[in-house]
């Protein structure tokens, strides 16, 4: 979605709807690890493993979180420089005070997505469970 | 350069995909949470 979006927001902005510079291009390895992460823990599910190789994966993928974080500072390329630092902002404020209200309406959005699916997994769980009882008794 | 067309797509795929995840992710909660309870009367 952010690829998606960010991309559509590009073309009026910066007159491209792709560029390969540094802050776009590791937005899109964090995609495709993340479309490895999910690959490989439906495979370790389906082989009935308990998810370390895909946790490992996952912890080593993170190495790209800081990469994207100072990919504005290191290449300086079409992306701008970072809007908010320790000594200010350079976003207008008519656009700077809606960011924290969306940062906090999107987190509760992850977090409702997030405690739905918990409560899906642990119902299949339950469900495994009793079947399982149900198969040995 | 006129930005509201993109703006308008923009905001259109952000809701759009937003609702479905948060849709889907009711959905196959519900439905695993009915399994259970029809498991757990039985």
């Amino acid at each position: 979605m952010c690829l998606i979006t960010g991309s559509i927001w590009g073309r009026p902005t910066w007159g491209t709807w792709w560029e390969w510079d540094g802050r776009l291009t590791s937005m899109l390895v964090l995609f495709f690890l993340y479309l490895g992460y999910i690959a490989l823990a439906s495979a370790e599910r389906e082989r009935g493993g308990e998810g370390r190789i895909a946790a490992i994966y996952g912890l080593v993928g993170a190495v790209n979180l800081p990469i994207i974080h100072y990919s504005v500072l290191w290449w300086r390329t079409l992306h701008q420089g970072e809007s908010i630092g320790l000594t200010g902002s350079t976003i207008d404020n008519s656009i700077l005070w809606p960011l924290p209200l969306t940062m906090v309406g999107f987190t509760c959005l992850f977090g409702a997505a997030v405690l739905m699916r918990m409560r899906a997994e642990l119902a299949e769980a339950k469900v495994e469970a009793r079947m399982r009882r149900m198969g040995t008794v | 350069m006129n930005p509201w067309p993109f703006v308008i797509a923009a905001y259109s795929i952000a809701i759009g995909l937003t609702s479905a995840l948060l849709i889907l992710s009711f959905t196959a909660m519900r439905r695993a949470e009915a399994a259970a309870d029809m498991i757990s009367r039985k």
